[in-house]
């Protein structure tokens, strides 16, 4: 069933329609969230509410766009609401929460990858991964971020030479 | 415009390695960065950031969230209390009734219209509709 059928049938009644696109997201969603909270227990909580926000919500949604990215916006106010109530400190432990093992890349490299990306930010992490990791284009960040594209480019630079300096990279003069 | 500083050449190098065009013109990145040195290292650094970054994918959280959504979007029956108050309704046009001489029966008549209009309500159905979707199991 594509969204935008699910959506109608939801509208018109069909509650059950609406499992279609949690269990159609729920994995994207929850990676998302992951990568602003820094772990999987709270982004799961997240993830439901901005579900339930969506649910709520979804008398006013335009049937002409996507339904990811509009639920999106709803996702990262819960997180960044969830960031702000538990600023959890990123747990120093040998596995992995926003990174997987890759092929091609030393296990090693992606463990200090991934601490050094939960020490960041949420909002430096949020945009770090859109970027690199669903290959958002800058005019995709813009949207989905809501944000125009020139600050795109600072708010990634920044969070990017953060990350750098994290790694071990060498530190400038500011 | 004035002249850019070294950490705007930066961005703006960072821009043109990712296919952007920023607002400094490309020429004019390049050939600050052929003469800033700290400018050329930061720049080198920052590929191999992107580089380390490239080769990453996310990692996938199993999770089945539906049936605890599910639950909380189900349609909920409405509570007791509207029974309650249409059966203490009842009793009193009962008891009211068994009063003798009473002088207000027009006024009465209508109470068990309304416990009838707030039963209705209540069901959010007809009692004499009949459901035309309802089907034999296997059919």
């Amino acid at each position: 069933m594509e969204d935008t059928e699910a959506i109608r049938r939801c509208l018109s009644g069909d509650r059950d329609a609406f499992g279609t696109l949690v269990l159609r997201y729920q994995t994207e969603a929850v990676g998302h969230a992951t990568a602003i909270l820094g772990n999987p227990e709270d982004a799961r909580e997240a993830v439901q509410e901005a579900f339930l926000d969506a649910f709520r919500a979804l008398a006013r949604f335009d049937l002409a766009r996507q339904f990811y990215p509009w639920f999106y916006a709803m996702l990262r106010n819960r997180c960044f609401r969830f960031a702000r109530v538990r600023r959890n400190c990123p747990a120093v432990d040998l596995d992995t929460v926003v990174l997987a093992d890759a092929s091609g890349v030393s296990i090693e490299e992606t463990i200090a990858l991934d601490l050094a990306l939960r020490q960041l930010s949420p909002e430096d992490r949020e945009i770090v991964t859109l970027r690199h990791l669903d290959g958002l284009s800058y005019q995709e960040l813009a949207e989905r971020l809501d944000i125009p594209s020139g600050t795109v480019m600072s708010r990634l630079f920044y969070a990017r030479r953060r990350l750098r300096d994290l790694l071990g990279g060498p530190k400038e003069e500011r | 415009m004035n002249k850019p500083s070294c950490e705007e050449m930066q961005m703006a190098a960072m821009a043109i390695e990712e296919g952007q065009v920023p607002e400094i013109p490309g020429p004019l990145v390049r050939e600050h960065l052929n003469q800033c040195a700290a400018c050329r290292d930061a720049a080198a650094a920052m590929s191999s950031t992107l580089a380390t970054l490239a080769r990453q994918t996310r990692r996938r959280h199993p999770a089945d969230l539906w049936p605890a959504i599910q639950g909380e979007v189900a349609p909920r029956p409405a509570g007791a209390w509207p029974y309650v108050v249409l059966s203490v309704l009842l009793v009193v046009y009962k008891l009211i009734e068994l009063v003798p001489d009473r002088q207000w029966s027009a006024a009465i008549q209508i109470v068990p219209v309304l416990i009838g209009f707030g039963l209705f309500r209540i069901l959010r159905q007809s009692p004499f509709q009949i459901a035309t979707e309802l089907r034999l199991e296997g059919e």
